[in-house]
């Protein structure tokens, strides 16, 4: 099986290489600090190196814009549910709607044998007045 | 007695497909044994939304919810965390039970249900690959989603496979479970004058019914057509169904001047597959994926021989004689299982009405809802004290997938306990209302007789 060309394998690869360095150099950029030596590292070559890079507020800056843009879509996507979508309590829709097949059975006994307590092929939805009959109604 | 189940999907009636009818009809068999089953879906617009009794008393909640694409929600792992929580309360579900893997709601159910410490079954319907930046999403979500569910069913051993090759879930928590249909909906034509119409007919039609997508294989059935036109004067063809290759058919059409040959239908109604069927001699399936098939089931139980390439599930789903298989899915492999299917068919060889009462013995719901109860019963004998624990269940993040991965499964996994702290201060479980369930016949026919009603 494995004669195929490998290119998909190393595109794979170089793209899982490249996203984890970036991740790590941006890890490294956000928190390196400026003033204390690290190891054999001298404090002013970690400076010259920040000074080549841009300024490493933007760097911070662009991960808190893209922390608030989560909170944003959330609380934004709670609230396109509930005030844009929902419809009010009293309209129409939340009874029924037009791709209901709504059941119209006079008959009682017809109603609960062949609807209320049997498996239809077919979707049928139930009237809602039936429905808080068999569910609330107490004798 | 019986379980208190939660159905969850994006997928449900008006949207017709396979993972609707499987919900639609197992949660049916499955109250018939005694369970109380909801289904939880996003709304239809233009505005089939908020709480609907089906008949049974099937409770579906039409959640109103941001579509992003192709009637999926839009994923963002918490975000249905609040109401998920309130309807699982309020209708004091045992068992959470979710279907299909590309949808949101069925994926962040699993992560809510697991929380609030319920049981959590998974069943997937489709195949997907390993190749592109989109199925390594899905594959990741799953695999933080599947992390903590009890129970996997999978539609078909090719589904299974894929789905262990994808995830890494652990096989011993997987199940096969296939769809089924209704096959009274689904006989073929009766009257002995429709059985001498066929026989006398020289000719045989060719139906095939299938979303047109390029993964359903269009371009292979543009290319078949006008080879079988050529070589077969009186073969004619049915196409049912709608999609973005729609167009090219009717390119087929006119470029080789097939209009007396071929039929458009366009889009069609489930309940009028069966008529569109029964017109036929032959069903045509050029799938290149496919993990099931449950039309497969619905054209042999009509009476009709079927040519099916032999991707993914396929070959489970019937037995050999009723399908000629293309060994391969190319257009000359395809044409040539076609031309031997004719042959079959002009030789008399194909007893359809048999092949019906096959099917109903092999395929029925009420036989798919008892293996799903069988599932739903182990999941308590399997369980262990401390498997819906927190810190069990982060533990199990930890030990899942690459460095990367299992941090952010973590992360996730922390974040939605702490919102359901926050929700239990915010609003307690204990002030959200029960909602009373379904009675028993007996108690409201005993009801009616007393009373007025």
């Amino acid at each position: 099986m494995i004669q195929g060309s490998f290119s998909n394998e190393y595109y794979w690869f170089s793209r899982h290489f490249i996203t984890c360095s970036a991740t790590i150099f941006i890890i490294i950029w956000t928190f390196i600090p400026e003033d204390i030596d690290i190891l054999f590292i001298k404090k002013d070559f970690i400076r010259s190196i920040l000074d080549i890079l841009p300024d490493r507020r933007w760097v911070i800056y662009f991960q808190c814009f893209v922390l608030m843009g989560m909170l944003w879509c959330y609380t934004a996507l709670m609230m396109y549910n509930e005030d844009v979508l929902t419809p009010n309590l009293d309209d129409l829709s939340t009874i029924t709607d037009s791709r209901a097949n709504v059941v119209i059975v006079s008959d009682k006994e017809k109603f609960l044998n062949e609807y209320a307590y049997n498996a239809t092929s077919g979707v049928f939805d139930l009237p809602i007045t039936d429905v808080c009959k068999i569910l609330y109604s107490d004798d | 007695m019986g379980y208190n189940i939660a159905m969850i999907s994006d997928f449900f009636y008006p949207q017709l497909g396979g993972v609707e009818f499987h919900m639609y009809h197992l949660a049916q068999e499955l109250i018939k044994l005694g369970n109380s089953v909801i289904i939880v879906v996003h709304a239809y617009s233009p505005d089939r939304v908020g709480v609907r009794y089906l008949s049974n008393g099937l409770k579906v909640y039409y959640v109103p919810y941001f579509v992003l694409h192709r009637e999926t929600t839009f994923p963002n792992v918490f975000g249905t965390f609040p109401w998920v929580r309130n309807i699982l309360i309020r209708e004091q579900i045992d068992i959470v039970h979710t279907h299909g893997s590309a949808s949101t709601f069925s994926l962040e159910g699993l992560l809510c249900g697991n929380t609030l410490g319920l049981k959590t079954v998974f069943t997937d319907h489709s195949l997907y690959g390993f190749g592109n930046i989109t199925s390594i999403w899905v594959n990741k979500l799953l695999t933080f989603s599947l992390t903590n569910t009890d129970k996997v069913i999978c539609v078909s051993n090719t589904c299974k496979e894929n789905m262990i090759m994808r995830t890494k879930v652990d096989p011993s928590k997987m199940y096969v479970i296939p769809n089924a249909v209704v096959s009274a909906d689904f006989k073929p034509t009766e009257s002995a004058q429709d059985k001498e119409i066929r026989h006398e007919r020289e000719g045989c039609k060719i139906v095939t019914i299938n979303r047109l997508f390029a993964n359903k294989g269009a371009d292979l059935l543009t290319h078949i057509i006008p080879i079988i036109c050529s070589l077969h004067s009186d073969v004619e063809f049915i196409i049912a169904g709608d999609g973005p290759k729609y167009v090219d058919f009717q390119q087929m059409i006119e470029k080789n001047r097939l209009e007396d040959k071929v039929t458009l239908l366009g889009p069609v109604p489930h309940e009028k597959v069966r008529d569109v069927m029964c017109q036929g001699d032959i069903y045509l399936h050029a799938s290149l994926t496919e993990a099931f098939g449950t039309v497969l089931v619905e054209a042999a139980s009509c009476g009709l021989l079927i040519v099916t390439t032999t991707v993914g599930g396929i070959p489970e789903v019937l037995p050999s004689h009723m399908m000629v298989y293309a060994d391969d899915t190319s257009v000359t492999k395809l044409v040539e299982s076609l031309n031997k299917a004719i042959k079959i068919l002009k030789e008399n060889k194909y007893n359809g009405s048999k092949v019906h009462e096959e099917i109903e013995g092999m395929y029925d719901w009420s036989l798919i809802a008892r293996r799903t109860m069988n599932v739903y019963t182990g999941i308590f004998e399997n369980a262990k004290p401390d498997d819906k624990n927190w810190l069990t269940m982060i533990k199990k993040f930890n030990e899942r997938d690459g460095i990367w991965a299992k941090h952010l499964y973590m992360l996730c996994g922390i974040v939605e306990y702490l919102l359901f702290l926050l929700f239990e201060i915010l609003y307690p479980s204990k002030n959200i209302e029960l909602a009373p369930k379904w009675p028993s016949k007996e108690v409201v026919s005993n009801r009616i007789s007393h009373s007025k009603y």
